[in-house]
């Protein structure tokens, strides 16, 4: 029995397998090849998917197994149709030329999942890298014990940032671009808050420099 | 008749000495530096004896004379660079362009942080006032300035009551008016009672913000009069405002 000739078979088997299921995963196949062939009577005796499985490793993954018996290949060429190996040799001398391209096909689709995968995993890296690099989570606190209510000043614009209160231990998280940030704040806590408020001009550091959390001076 | 006149007299006594006894019902118990961007310094007596022009005030002075000075660190000092810079480019931008009643509002509006940092760093200092008695409320709604001088050219917090907050209050000084009273009404009347008062002045030398966090030595006392009659008045200090 020629190696390339069972290896061709085993691909021709697996990729029948493969267009019969809807979720067409290692195990499926494996089970979905064993169920069909017990399934039909013309054929005696019986093959373990975990028979099959080991040919699919060989051949699909390529990993180390031992060569399938005769046995296995006579059932593995009753599933393509045939009556045994030396049928398919026979009927199929044609056809075996167009086996090399299942399995550039077979390699050329795995290769195209890895590097689409890869490509996502690159991408998403990538995004990660620019969010962490343009910008920090700074807790913000104050050692007053004041309700202030904080906000960001870019160009005449204000924007909340959040508030500190007894409910949140007078401290707050914030996205913050790195970079220097202008911070405007009051209490609302007292009446006349508005008339004596507070700023702070803070200095964002990329995440992979230490930074301490950002203390408001006292209003 | 002579027995009236004797209780008339007794009753005008008892009178007076009620009233004398209530100008001495409150007691100013320490004033202090309420504010982390100021340091305080002391400076003998005779260092000031040029900038006093009435003599009969300068004897009662005290032997040292506080001295509340801006002390900006270095993150400070670099808003404060940063923020002059911007009202320069400010001033460029609008020469000539602001009306003196927009003045305020369009320095707010542009300057928004520059002008807080400028509110939150000037000098705040606090009163702290202890009544006597403890059945009593008086109030104080206005307070007397005097300013012996200002732009003097030198080279060079303990809580005493558990007030839930204290009494704070703006203080426009007008430091053009020197050797003379200035009387400043507070925004509203704060009562003196049991357990006295802490009344903070946060001292200005504008009403308006000019755009610059420059400040000028002042060497000046501030007079407390309250609804009792009662007339107290600090030692003479100097701050820089």
């Amino acid at each position: 029995m020629s190696h390339e000739i069972i290896k061709k078979i085993a691909l021709l088997v697996f990729e029948k397998a493969k267009k019969e299921l809807s979720n067409p995963t290692k195990n499926a196949i494996c089970n979905h090849i064993s169920d069909t062939l017990d399934a039909n009577p013309k054929i005696e005796g019986r093959i373990d998917s975990k028979t099959i499985k080991r040919v699919y490793e060989k051949f699909i993954d390529e990993k180390e197994r031992g060569n399938p018996t005769e046995i296995t290949i006579n059932y593995l060429t009753q599933y393509l149709g045939y009556e045994n190996y030396l049928d398919f040799i026979e009927k199929s001398r044609n056809s075996i030329k167009d086996i090399h391209i299942i399995k550039e096909t077979t390699k050329t689709s795995k290769k195209r999942v890895f590097k689409t995968t890869a490509l996502i995993i690159s991408i998403l890296f990538v995004v990660i890298l620019i969010t962490f690099s343009f910008f920090r989570r700074v807790p913000i606190t104050s050692k007053q014990e004041k309700e202030i209510v904080v906000f960001l000043i870019d160009e005449n614009n204000q924007t909340e940032l959040g508030k500190l209160s007894k409910k949140n231990g007078y401290q707050f998280y914030t996205w913050l671009s790195t970079g220097k940030a202008e911070l405007y704040y009051y209490s609302i806590e007292d009446d006349d808050g508005k008339e004596y408020p507070g700023a702070e001009m803070i200095e964002i550091l990329p995440f992979w420099k230490e930074m301490n959390p950002i203390i408001l001076s006292k209003l | 008749m002579k027995s009236l006149y004797l209780v008339v007299i007794i009753l005008f006594l008892v009178l007076c000495s009620a009233q004398a006894q209530n100008k001495k019902d409150i007691q100013l118990l320490a004033s202090e530096l309420h504010s982390d961007y100021y340091k305080e310094e002391t400076y003998p007596k005779n260092v000031f004896v040029s900038y006093v022009k009435n003599d009969s005030l300068f004897k009662r002075f005290p032997d040292v004379i506080r001295s509340f000075e801006f002390a900006p660190k270095t993150s400070l000092e670099e808003y404060i660079t940063d923020c002059d810079l911007r009202v320069r480019k400010l001033k460029k931008q609008f020469d000539g362009q602001q009306k003196s009643k927009d003045f305020e509002a369009f320095w707010k509006e542009n300057l928004r942080s520059c002008y807080a940092k400028y509110i939150q760093t000037s000098p705040e200092l606090r009163f702290a006032f202890e009544l006597q008695k403890n059945n009593i409320v008086y109030h104080i709604n206005e307070v007397t300035v005097y300013v012996y001088n200002a732009r003097i050219p030198l080279s060079t917090d303990k809580d005493y009551f558990e007030h839930k907050k204290d009494e704070r209050e703006k203080l426009v000084i007008d430091i053009t008016k020197i050797g003379q009273n200035q009387v400043l009404k507070l925004s509203q009347a704060h009562a003196i009672k049991d357990g006295g008062l802490a009344l903070n002045l946060r001292l200005f030398s504008s009403e308006y913000w000019n755009g610059s966090f420059e400040r000028v030595k002042v060497l000046l006392h501030v007079s407390f009069r309250f609804t009792n009659g009662q007339i107290i008045q600090s030692e003479p200090f100097m701050v820089e405002m």
